[in-house]
């Protein structure tokens, strides 16, 4: 579960780029975080993971803090930045066992768990090669596996199908339902709604630092019209906050 | 012809330079708040007092000439390390390459344009490292004004010849060695070869200089004169074997015969005309066949699976995080030749050039009778310990691993804060690969010295090594912590967080307050037994790191705020 109370940010006095945030994930929901260029995504989500500061309020991933309790708090959850070019120099097969070494994965799991997910992905036989030698899409997905690898009980991912082939796109989408479907919590931004629709069970709306929408996609749906999409609500609601704005 | 050379140099100097501000006309930085102008004004004021005391010696004993040559010599090995050390990157890694060759540009239009970037690099070398002392020289010994009409002359000449010549093997080399798959390995592995050549060739004109000197001036009853007349006989065959150093010297040692001038200017035109010609010549026929090696990455298609190496047992944190280090450090091999490099080539030199030079030195000493009594009478004392821990200082100094930390990383240094490890521990682990090489450093110096000086006791020597131990925490620390308050995540080319970093200006700062105060322990520590001074010097330090300590671990989550 992530929790998000009272959160603020400011990167100027007196500007704040996130306005008072509140949010509860809970456990078994796909949680779509979506909202225009600037709006304040990629700042939540490095305030959840502890990359940012958090100016006021507080963040709790199952239950520990992320301000009083990092180590804890980080421990309970994986991150796929939205930048993949990470390690570079490291072969894939080294970044692996790096990430299972800092999440103390022990040998004989991550060995198949490495198998599996790199078959998976269609990524087994370029494990030996370095990871600058990858296109964009495989460096995007040996991350995925890096996270997939330590099977935090949170999953935070910032644009998570940038990048991927359509079979990888179909496969993550997959693995994000499963994980939730076991219980879990799966966080995830993204520019595409389409994704957002077919996937989520509860989306939120970030524009200008704050929440203009919440809730379940389906009663959402239901208060605008059941043949409205979710790119006509999201235009919908991003022109309203910016003529209160 | 030209406009295009001019443009193609401008754009491959900007991409080189990105973080070099005082460049920077756009951002009207002001020449004050430039990190650059201050690193370029703090080492000026160390080579200017250095040079000031060394041509003062030169002087007194009525031989400044010695000093044009020696120096000429040691300026001539840093400027070809310093040119190995980027030609490869220049000509064949630089990433702007695969927008460049799809343009209408000829071979030559190309390789005059790297030629034009590696002049400018280099003439930013020689503005901080000649043209003090070279003025300096002119002022001391009073020469004419025409020294220093023909000094910028002789400067714009003087690196031409070794790029040249350093180009055309690194170019001819890329073409022999194009077995080699791993552009990374591939770089390290010319850029090395280049160096032991100039090593080898550095050791070689020494031996062949100290196998003339007398051997024993007592015996053979020389005169002083005759001494000192020998000592630069063989300068001079040192400085021939250089080509363009002697020539050089000619010029400024006696800048009113126009006549010589002339001819030394001709010789260094000639040899850099024919120098040009080569370079032209062989890159215009192999530079465009192998520009793509550095550019491409190959992904091998060989029997992956059986290469697959799974960890056979749990490794802790600490020890991955540290190899992850490592790997990253070494597998790069600009970070590898512009942080690990310079330590090893300076030790290198330290053996060759202690080797010879200090005997020839000894030799011109021996023959006076004054000095040979006072040098009879030196014990190893707290000014000895001073120096030998000023020079552990700067050799500290000499590599930027600590100070380039979380830069190195980049973009992906985010991966510090949301890893679940604690920051204290990360600092930790990010410090231990400067503290190892420094280590080594001071192992090998403090080696040399106990075999070398026959009067320093161990305990004298253990007491030098644990306060160094200590040194080296403090700036590596301080290093990291400069690194966590200004880091460059946002880079493109490695040159922009290890040869242009503005923050190496902390480095030098840190060395000149580091070397002031063990001037001022030494003196006030002075009367004391030297083991005596050793153990409170051993206790300042340790006080001092012990505080820096507490001071990091207490402020340590605004430490890693920059990162983000």
């Amino acid at each position: 579960m992530i929790e998000l109370k009272n959160i603020s940010k400011s990167y100027k006095k007196n500007e704040k780029v996130i306005n008072n945030i509140n949010l509860k994930i809970e456990d078994g929901e796909i949680f779509g975080f979506l909202g225009p260029n600037g709006a304040g995504k990629t700042t939540t989500i490095k305030m959840i993971t502890g990359i940012l500061n958090v100016d006021e309020g507080d963040i709790f991933i199952d239950g520990k803090s992320i301000t009083k309790q990092p180590v804890e708090a980080k421990k309970q959850m994986g991150l796929v930045p939205d930048n993949p070019e990470m390690f570079l120099k490291l072969k894939g097969i080294e970044y692996l066992n790096f990430i299972a070494d800092m999440y103390q994965v022990p040998v004989n799991l991550r060995k198949s768990k490495i198998e599996e997910l790199s078959k998976e992905f269609n990524m087994y036989e370029a494990l030996s090669s370095k990871i600058e030698t990858y296109s964009h899409g495989m460096k995007q997905k040996i991350i995925v596996i890096g996270v997939l690898l330590h099977n935090p009980k949170n999953w935070i991912l910032d644009e998570p199908m940038t990048g991927l082939d359509p079979k990888a796109s179909f496969i993550l989408k997959e693995k994000m339902r499963q994980h939730a479907k076991q219980g879990n919590t799966v966080f995830f931004s993204t520019h595409v709604l389409e994704v957002a629709e077919k996937l989520c069970d509860k989306i939120a709306i970030i524009d200008n630092g704050k929440i203009v929408l919440l809730g379940d996609y389906n009663k959402i749906k239901e208060e605008f019209n059941n043949n409205t999409s979710l790119e006509e609500i999201f235009m919908e609601i991003t022109k309203n906050d910016k003529k209160n704005n | 012809m030209i406009r295009k050379i001019t443009s193609l140099t401008k754009v491959f100097l900007k991409d080189i330079n990105k973080n070099f501000r005082i460049f920077n006309k756009k951002k009207k930085i002001k020449l004050k708040d430039s990190s650059f102008f201050w690193m370029i004004i703090i080492i000026a004021i160390a080579v200017a007092f250095l040079s000031y005391k060394a041509i003062g010696f030169f002087n007194s004993i009525g031989q400044p000439r010695i000093f044009l040559t020696i120096y000429f010599i040691i300026f001539t090995i840093l400027l070809m390390f310093e040119i190995i050390l980027v030609t490869i990157n220049v000509l064949f890694f630089s990433k702007e390459m695969e927008y460049v060759l799809p343009m209408p540009i000829s071979p030559i239009e190309l390789l005059l344009s790297k030629y034009a970037v590696l002049l400018v690099m280099t003439y930013i070398t020689e503005l901080i490292f000649s043209v003090v002392p070279l003025t300096i020289y002119g002022l001391l010994t009073h020469i004419s004004l025409l020294y220093f009409l023909v000094m910028p002359i002789v400067l714009i000449i003087f690196p031409a010849l070794l790029i040249t010549v350093i180009s055309t093997i690194t170019i001819v080399l890329m073409r022999v060695l194009k077995i080699i798959k791993n552009r990374n390995i591939y770089q390290t592995v010319i850029t090395s070869i280049l160096l032991v050549i100039v090593l080898l060739f550095e050791g070689i004109i020494m031996s062949t200089f100290t196998m003339e000197r007398p051997v024993d001036i007592e015996q053979q009853n020389i005169s002083q004169e005759q001494a000192e007349q020998q000592a630069i006989e063989m300068y001079n065959k040192m400085g021939k074997g250089f080509l363009i150093v002697n020539p050089s010297i000619e010029i400024l040692a006696v800048p009113n015969n126009i006549l010589a001038v002339l001819i030394n200017f001709g010789k260094l035109i000639i040899y850099n005309l024919v120098g040009l010609s080569v370079f032209l010549l062989i890159g215009k026929k192999i530079y465009l066949k192998n520009i793509l090696i550095g550019t491409t990455n190959i992904v091998s298609n060989k029997n992956f699976i059986s290469e697959v190496k799974y960890e056979t047992k749990n490794k802790n944190i600490r020890k991955a995080y540290i190899e992850k280090d490592f790997k990253q450090l070494v597998r790069n091999p600009t970070f590898f030749m512009q942080l690990v490099f310079p330590v090893i080539l300076i030790l290198a030199s330290i053996l060759i050039i202690g080797n010879f030079i200090i005997p020839s030195i000894d030799t011109m000493i021996q023959s006076d009778e004054t000095i040979k009594n006072t040098l009879k009478n030196i014990e190893f004392n707290t000014n000895m310990v001073c120096i030998i821990l000023c020079a552990l200082q700067v050799l500290f100094s000499m590599s930027a691993i600590s100070l380039t930390a979380i830069s190195r990383e980049g973009k992906s240094a985010i991966f510090l804060k949301y890893m679940p490890v604690d920051l204290y521990k990360q600092f930790l682990y990010k410090n231990v690969l400067q503290i190892v090489l420094n280590f080594i450093v001071s192992i090998i110096v403090l080696g040399i010295i106990y075999f070398l000086i026959s009067r320093i006791g161990i305990i004298e020597i253990l007491l030098i090594f644990a306060i160094s131990i200590f040194m080296n925490f403090i700036n590596s620390f301080l290093m990291l912590v400069v690194d966590l308050r200004r880091p460059i995540m946002d880079w493109d080319s490695e040159y922009q967080i290890t040869k242009n970093n503005p923050n190496k200006m902390f480095q030098y700062v840190f060395m000149i307050i580091m070397v002031l105060a063990l001037m001022y322990l030494t003196k006030i520590l002075g009367e004391l037994s030297v083991i005596l001074s050793l153990g409170i010097q051993l206790l300042i330090f340790m006080f001092i790191f012990v505080m820096i300590n507490v001071l990091i671990r207490k402020n340590i989550e605004k430490l890693f705020s920059k990162i983000n």
